[in-house]
């Protein structure tokens, strides 16, 4: 086997690499010293919009920096860079761009909420730019530690966003609940690192997947039992599920759910939609990455644990929505069971599933973007009232009658999540099914449907609210916000005629799935895991390579 | 005897001889006034017995996780002294970065208030 990128060199142009994050993190640096010195104390509102205005500027200054990142990029070579902590390939690409983009659309939708609350405290659009970098470097990273720092990084800025409502109860509770989950999860991944670190004398992914591929394929051709180091086993089997549970807890599965309701009700509206909007994208990246870039050779066996995961959470993220009030309690229930629709596109370990799976993340959150919009431009029309934002999916009362076409659009994002034939949704869910089907799985994609069906009821019951119950509470009213008029509307034209790009859509999220997957596999391997053999869209794969 | 273990023997015993001479200088030449503040416990800035359920300031927390932050920079600085004859002039190119981004932490809180009593 040739080792392409076995040892990586130290050069200054890996920093060319670099540039976008570290334009970014140069701009956080240069506005809070900036503001410290010119505002100091003062906690006055046009602080917060200079803050604002400077970092929506640099957040999109560095989704163009991406976009020429991307086109610079020489596509013969892997660009594993920084030591091998760091890699480049379209799989990053994609996602950074996808993930900035998303952070745009997400500072553009909650101005209008900081307005109204009269946002005091200039560090939150900094911090959520702080996050937003390093979850580009999550994305783009290539060996255990980088990944460990990279989320602890995206995490510190993450508890204190989510407790920065600092007068509320619930947003503190929110902050220390997930800060108290977050540390014992990353405390457990890294003794996988270091048991990583014990047996094979590496972190990086390419070199560990080496490892573990020798490893499989020993473990194949034993022919008696004694011929097996029980030890070198348990160590693995340990090691693999301890790693894997930190990216499981921060996309939310079912067996480490448990903070996510919590936490998004608790938190404040923008936050909430930072979470289900941007950390969920790049938390599933980094979910594909490890579990495709580095766990590759161990998947047969995992993929009957991932199966379980996914059914599990999406069964208990459906039936727990069923009987909850509130919205955002709901929504996160909503994310526990699409997480889980994720997850089961991996199962079927091949290029087109995995696409499935990428594209149905891009459909999520593009929804997601759609039902925030909504959520942060509805406001009660009674001025005294505490929170003006709708709370009950019962505030939402005759909606029609105010304003018919934001009601309208909501409606389309809530079909589109709900899995209905003309939206989005419905193709994102279609993938899915239709990759396992293929793999086999029957009789789990029988039950996911059934839940799908079941999942329609809560998504159904805000249209029966918009559309034919009597509002018992107060009225609300769209914010005159221009901006999230358009985006909402943009984004509604996205879900109705996705049909139109969908194949498009799914053929680019196949080739981005294509490039996490680590290059040289050699026969030996393959004759095991026949990844690519059965794959019909194998040749078109080797053109993109090649 | 090892060249080593001849200097690790010499640390040894010096700071074994200093850190008993310390408190023994201290028992016997200070002067001893017994008063009722001097034998009672000490914490600082509030009273050390009475209801555990008592309102703290803010502050205490504060200064001690900003102490907390600066003072761990030493821990990044202990390996990169090893590091600096292998990486060189990036290594010390990469500390000044590091340090520019603290002094701006440093700054920021200062500026906010943070240090302010």
């Amino acid at each position: 086997m040739t080792r392409l990128i076995g040892v990586f060199e130290n050069n200054l142009f890996d920093l060319l690499n670099l540039i976008p994050e570290i334009y970014l993190l140069a701009n956080v640096v240069f506005c809070l010293m900036y503001l410290s010195f010119y505002a100091g104390r003062s906690l006055h509102f046009a602080y917060f919009k200079v803050a604002f205005v400077f970092m929506q500027l640099s957040v999109f200054s560095c989704f163009l920096l991406h976009i020429l990142n991307t086109y610079f990029w020489p596509a013969s070579t892997l660009q594993v860079y920084l030591g091998g902590y760091l890699i480049n390939d379209p799989f990053s690409f994609f996602f950074k761009i996808f993930i900035s983009f998303l952070a745009l659309l997400c500072g553009f939708i909650s101005y209008s909420y900081y307005e109204g609350q009269n946002m005091r405290t200039y560090e939150y659009t900094l911090l959520t730019a702080f996050s937003l970098m390093s979850s580009m470097l999550l994305v783009s990273s290539y060996d255990l530690i980088s990944f460990y720092l990279t989320m602890e990084l995206i995490s510190f800025c993450l508890y204190t966003l989510a407790a920065s409502r600092f007068n509320s109860v619930y947003s503190v509770e929110a902050g220390i609940k997930y800060f108290v989950h977050g540390c014992c999860v990353s405390g457990i991944y890294v003794f996988g690192v270091a048991l990583f670190f014990l047996m094979t004398g590496t972190t990086n992914y390419y070199n560990l997947h080496l490892h573990l591929n020798n490893f499989f394929v020993d473990l194949v051709e034993v022919t008696s039992f004694a011929e097996v180091n029980i030890l070198e086993l348990i160590f693995l089997a340990v090691a693999i599920s301890s790693t894997l549970i930190l990216p499981l807890f921060k996309i939310a599965l079912v067996p480490y759910h448990f903070w996510v309701a919590d936490v998004y009700e608790g938190s404040p509206l923008p936050v909430t939609a930072y979470f289900s909007i941007v950390i969920k994208v790049v938390m599933t990246a980094s979910v594909i990455r490890i579990l495709y870039g580095l766990f590759l050779s161990f998947l047969p066996l995992l993929k009957y644990f991932l199966l379980f995961f996914g059914l599990v959470s999406v069964i208990i993220g459906t039936l727990s929505a069923l009987s909850e009030q509130k919205v955002k309690r709901i929504l996160a229930f909503s994310s526990i069971g699409h997480s889980g629709y994720i997850i089961l596109g991996l199962v079927p370990m091949k290029y087109s599933s995995l696409g499935a799976s990428i594209n149905y993340v891009v459909i999520y959150a593009v929804t997601n973007v759609l039902i925030f919009a909504f959520l942060l431009a509805t406001i009660s029309l009674k001025v005294d009232s505490l929170n003006r934002y709708v709370v009950y999916v019962s505030d939402l009362g005759l909606l029609k009658n105010t304003n018919f076409s934001l009601s309208f659009c909501f409606s389309i994002a809530l079909l589109s999540f709900s899995g209905l034939p003309p939206f989005a949704g419905f193709f994102a869910k279609f993938y899915v099914f239709y990759e396992l089907w293929l793999a086999g799985h029957t009789l789990s994609v029988v039950l996911m449907i059934l839940m799908s069906f079941v999942s329609t009821y809560y998504y159904l019951r805000f249209i029966k609210c918009l559309f034919f119950s009597p509002n018992l509470r107060s009225a609300y009213l769209v914010q005159n916000d221009i901006v999230n008029k358009v985006v909402i509307s943009l984004l509604a034209f996205f879900l109705v005629f996705y049909s139109l790009w969908a194949a498009q859509i799914n053929l680019v999220s196949i080739n981005v799935g294509v490039s996490v997957v680590p290059l040289h596999l050699d026969e030996h391997y393959l004759q095991y895991l026949d990844f690519i053999a059965e794959d019909k869209i194998a040749n078109f794969v080797h053109g993109f390579r090649t | 005897m090892d060249l080593e273990l001849n200097y690790f023997f010499a640390y040894f015993v010096s700071s074994l001889l200093i850190s008993c001479a310390l408190p023994l200088l201290s028992f016997l030449i200070t002067p001893k006034i017994v008063t009722k503040e001097k034998l009672s416990a000490y914490e600082c800035g509030f009273a050390p017995f009475g209801n555990a359920r008592l309102k703290i300031t803010v502050h205490f927390y504060l200064v001690a996780i900003l102490f907390l932050v600066f003072d761990l920079e030493v821990v990044l600085l202990f390996p990169w002294c090893f590091a600096v004859p292998i990486i060189k002039t990036k290594a010390y190119y990469l500390m000044l970065y590091f340090f520019f981004i603290l002094v701006a932490g440093y700054i920021y809180e200062w500026r906010r208030g943070a240090l302010e009593w």
